[in-house]
């Protein structure tokens, strides 16, 4: 009995070769040999004409799909028998494992560079050129620098160190801390070097002047023919101490001293400064504007001057503030010269 | 051998997973907690908090009270959440994002721009 099943078993087999054999197109020799097989027995002809039948069917019902009917799921209610179901997860198993491999690598990726992102700074320099405006800009290490109108800057920053060249003008650095990767400002050869700290260096007059106002900085005066090879001067400037290198001399010198509170509030008038009033008249904050900007507001009507206002504001952001002014509290804003805006009452439009 | 449908959805849902992630990092506003007070005392917090420029008019906050806010969010869903059935309106400007409120709705559209010092 078993014997005679397996017999049937592979006539059925032999059948169904034929059939996708047939399906793809026979060679000479194997059309010989399908002759053959079929003339050898009326059971392979019943076999092959039935699964040639399941065959074409089969064929006819993959086409059913393509029409709007949907197809028949017989386990419709279980997630596996959903059609969608089956289309997303039918990948091969190799592409189940590269997928899941090139997830990982993803995601330990992107977790590595996001701890890293501070410790490992970018190689690639960055310039800053100011020609007409003070500018605040916040470098890649967190730090803050405010560059006052005609500063030039340009910062070099490795694994090692932070450099910033001052190539112009005057700048203020609010230095983020970093024990590992010192702060380094060039300026026309002076280097100041810090760690955490607030500093101010400018170049003018053929001169390099530093006030520091929070921490301490070393300041090295600059390499010169005579002092090549040989250690270069440099001293240790504290909070409220400006340090004065003058270039023209043939050796420069680094000169100390100290700089009282109301000297350094007013030269460092020019840096950025949140004002913040409350409850204020209209002309005490445009005063407090007018202190810290070349830019100059004037009121001309005394109605407005006397409106008050609370308010909190950059001091360099003059533009945002007269924009608000006229947008908000009918006021109207006029450029009466390059530096000079003059705030009056809008006219009641009709 | 057909591989099981459970491990074959592991990189559909590696997938979502990865978009989630990315996600997470792009984030825009602040971090909000100002309880409900004084509208005059609130909206100065709500700037230190948004760390954005503000500016209005006291005399329309006296007697005003904004509601509490928390979460993180936009400066502006933040600024309406608080004001929300006071009368007060927000104008941000476009350039700097400072804000403006006031009690009237805004008649003017300015959008001048002057030289920075």
């Amino acid at each position: 009995m078993d014997s005679q099943n397996n017999n049937i078993s592979g006539i059925d087999d032999q059948a169904a070769k034929w059939v996708m054999k047939m399906d793809r197109g026979l060679s000479a020799r194997e059309q010989d040999a399908f002759s053959e097989w079929m003339g050898q027995s009326q059971k392979h002809r019943d076999a092959y004409a039935a699964h040639r039948f399941a065959w074409s069917e089969l064929a006819r019902l993959a086409g059913l799909q393509n029409t709007d009917y949907a197809p028949v799921v017989p386990d419709l209610l279980g997630v596996d028998g959903h059609p969608w179901y089956r289309k997303i997860v039918n990948f091969p198993k190799w592409a189940v494992a590269m997928s899941v491999a090139a997830t990982l690598t993803f995601l330990a990726g992107y977790v590595i560079m996001n701890q890293l992102r501070d410790q490992i700074p970018p190689l690639a320099a960055a310039q800053f050129t100011v020609v007409n405006q003070i500018q605040q800009h916040q470098l890649e290490d967190g730090s803050i620098v405010d560059l006052n109108k005609g500063a030039e800057i340009e910062t070099l920053f490795s694994r090692e160190t932070r450099l910033v060249k001052l190539l112009s003008g005057e700048a203020n650095f609010n230095v983020e801390k970093d024990p590992s990767r010192p702060f380094i400002v060039e300026a026309a050869g002076v280097r100041v070097r810090a760690v955490g700290t607030v500093f101010n260096v400018r170049i003018a007059d053929q001169k390099v002047d530093v006030v520091v106002t929070e921490g301490t900085v070393v300041l090295q005066a600059p390499m010169t023919d005579d002092t090549a090879g040989n250690p270069v001067e440099q001293s240790l400037i504290r909070r409220n101490f400006r340090a004065v290198v003058d270039l023209q001399s043939e050796t420069p010198r680094i000169s100390v001293n100290p700089v009282s509170d109301m000297d350094l509030d007013s030269e460092l008038l020019w840096q950025p400064q949140l004002i913040d009033f409350e409850d204020a008249p209209l002309s005490r904050i445009v005063d407090e504007f007018n202190r810290r900007n070349p830019i100059q507001i004037e009121i001309q009507d005394q109605e407005i001057a006397s409106l008050r206002f609370t308010s909190i504001f950059w001091s360099h952001n003059v533009e945002s503030f007269v924009r608000l002014l006229e947008s908000n509290y009918g006021i109207e804003a006029e450029m009466a010269a390059e530096n000079r805006i003059v705030l009056k009452k809008a006219p009641i439009a009709l | 051998m057909a591989t099981p449908p459970r491990i074959q959805s592991i990189p559909v849902l590696l997938i979502a997973l990865c978009l989630c992630f990315c996600g997470c990092g792009k984030r825009g506003g602040a971090d909000f907690d100002i309880p409900e007070g004084v509208a005059s005392e609130t909206f100065l917090e709500f700037a230190r908090q948004a760390e954005v420029e503000i500016l209005f008019d006291p005399e329309n906050t006296r007697g005003v009270k904004t509601h509490a806010v928390s979460g993180y969010m936009s400066e502006v869903s933040a600024l309406e959440i608080m004001i929300k059935d006071t009368g007060f309106y927000i104008h941000q400007d476009p350039v700097t994002d400072a804000i403006a409120i006031r009690m009237e709705p805004r008649t003017n559209t300015f959008l001048k721009s002057y030289p920075k010092p």
